[in-house]
């Protein structure tokens, strides 16, 4: 396929639909080309990387540990493994953060074509990035949706989330102790789960790898967004489907 | 933060982010045209490499074992991705029927058509509705498809046309209930019974019932429960759950094989995805 006149556009729309769809994902994600350069991060990525804290991207547009200024290491993956075995293949690696907080979980993994691998722009490999610290938030709409949260219920379901117990969310939400075990009844009640724990295992599972698309009403901090930073690497090129 | 960066001819690069809901509400002129060329614009100029994009985005999504589909705003299956078609196949809580519409196995609420015409028609009226989320009931009583049915893209067909898509998102849970245990024992270091263990407190089992399951007296049961709080660095059941479940997405991925090779393609779901190039279909994918 080496159209871009008529399948071409077909294809820049379908490239957005999909590459939108790992936007909502709540591990960061980042395509990576052959010399480490970065050629596409979604939105939890760029949140990572943005705050240059364990990793971040150089002037080079190129991955980069905080910690020891070194690159991240591509050249090793390319030697080990010609391909992505069908039993699959990935690497985790556990990334120091200079603010004290957990580490970053990195999960490298290889794409399954790569050409000769000379190409400098075609995705060579993914990099997951998992935040341990950052809390799963779930929006309220989708909670009133699918259960039929309160506002309140939805709160504390998030605090459940983090890991918190039931004296915690009286705290950090101001009730009495028999107004939370109320909304923990009806949490339970909505959700038709026999516990908390049942509870937030429902909860991750059914929320745990999406966010929801962001409402523009609550993104209050930055009145004109987020900053996108991060470019597809720009340059015509005539492409070959194989 | 001081991340902006300019190409190398010193040339500001086009943006290509691809965020649906946010951008297009911040968007001031609803005018046709201007949604045109926002979604067009989005990948930046026609020749960039956005088909290298779109495939690796498809095995991304393909790695996490994610199901996306497209549909037009009257239901009928534009494209889905391989996972899709395995759940579509299955018709175990979506299925394709014999007009080419995705529809649900049992009734849901909302209904699923009828969301996706409102979603669709919203593009053409701005409205509050961009996101739904649906819990779709299986006739295999497995846990409910949980059907996110986001607002909709512009898709321009082979014609040049532009009709409003509506991507549609589902996963099947049953996969994500256990990882293998090469995956845990990476960075955590969990054993073979730790890991089996863990497996089964992420399906929300209580220390008793993760006992019997395993077949293991319950002090045993506590010393594995002690370890895992330790190797995580947690204190508690919940807190362990939380930290688990957080990472359970990224580790999947370490060892999932691709499913490429192994979904069987039903000619009746591949006949209703011939509006996109052939390129789009599975067989140009998996090779």
């Amino acid at each position: 396929m080496t159209d871009h006149n008529g399948n071409g556009s077909n294809l820049r729309d379908l490239a957005a639909i999909v590459l939108g769809t790992l936007d909502l994902l709540r591990t960061g994600v980042v395509m990576i080309g052959i010399r480490g350069q970065l050629l596409w991060a979604n939105r939890a990525a760029e949140d990572i990387l943005n705050a240059h804290d364990g990793l971040e991207v150089d002037a080079k547009d190129c991955l980069h540990f905080s910690h020891g200024s070194c690159r991240f290491p591509v050249e090793n993956m390319s030697t080990r493994t010609a391909v992505a075995s069908s039993d699959g293949y990935g690497e985790i690696k556990y990334v120091h953060r200079p603010s004290g907080k957990r580490d970053l979980m990195v999960i490298s993994r290889r794409t399954s074509y790569v050409g000769d691998g000379r190409d400098n722009h075609m995705p060579f490999a993914f990099v997951f990035i998992q935040d341990p610290d950052l809390a799963v938030h779930v929006s309220q709409s989708e909670m009133h949706q699918l259960y039929g949260f309160t506002l309140t219920e939805g709160r504390m379901a998030n605090l459940l989330m983090e890991g918190s117990t039931l004296e915690e969310c009286c705290r950090r939400l101001a009730i009495r102790p028999s107004t939370a075990r109320m909304h923990m009844r009806n949490l339970l009640d909505k959700t038709g789960t026999r516990g908390q724990r049942e509870l937030v295992c429902l909860l991750f599972r059914n929320h745990g790898l999406m966010n929801a698309p962001p409402v523009p009403e609550t993104s209050n901090c930055n009145p004109d967004g987020p900053q996108r930073v991060f470019n597809i690497i720009h340059e015509a090129r005539i492409y070959t489907w194989g | 933060m001081g991340l902006t960066q300019s190409g190398a001819n010193g040339a500001p690069r086009p943006t290509v982010r691809v965020s649906s809901a946010g951008d297009e509400a911040r968007g001031t002129s609803n005018d046709s045209d201007d949604r045109a060329y926002v979604s067009r614009c989005r990948l930046g100029p026609p020749n960039q490499n956005c088909a290298d994009l779109l495939r690796a985005g498809l095995e991304f999504l393909d790695l996490l074992n994610v199901a996306l589909a497209i549909c037009d705003s009257s239901s009928r299956l534009l494209y889905a991705n391989q996972i899709a078609r395995h759940i579509l196949n299955s018709g175990d809580g979506l299925r394709i029927d014999h007009s080419g519409r995705l529809g649900t196995s049992k009734a849901s609420s909302p209904v699923l058509s009828k969301v996706i015409r409102e979603l669709a028609q919203a593009n053409a009226a701005p409205s509050e509705l961009r996101h739904v989320v649906i819990a779709v009931p299986r006739p295999s009583e497995k846990w409910p498809l949980i059907v996110s049915v986001l607002s909709p893209a512009l898709l321009g067909d082979p014609m040049d046309n532009l009709m409003p898509a509506v991507p549609i998102i589902f996963w099947e849970h049953e996969e994500h209930r256990g990882i293998k245990q090469r995956s845990w024992c990476e960075g955590w270091d969990f054993t073979p019974a730790e890991s089996r263990f863990a497996n089964l407190l992420m399906q929300g089992h209580s220390l008793a019932d993760c006992c019997q399951q395993l077949g293991i007296c319950r002090s045993t049961g506590a010393f594995h429960l002690k370890n895992l709080f330790r190797k995580t660095g947690t204190r508690r059941q919940i807190e362990l759950l939380s930290t688990l479940f957080r990472g359970i997405w990224a580790r999947s991925v370490v060892h999932s094989g691709l499913t490429g090779a192994v979904v069987g393609l039903s000619p009746r779901v591949e006949n209703n995805v011939g509006d996109l190039p052939a390129s789009f279909s599975a067989e140009a994918y998996s090779s």
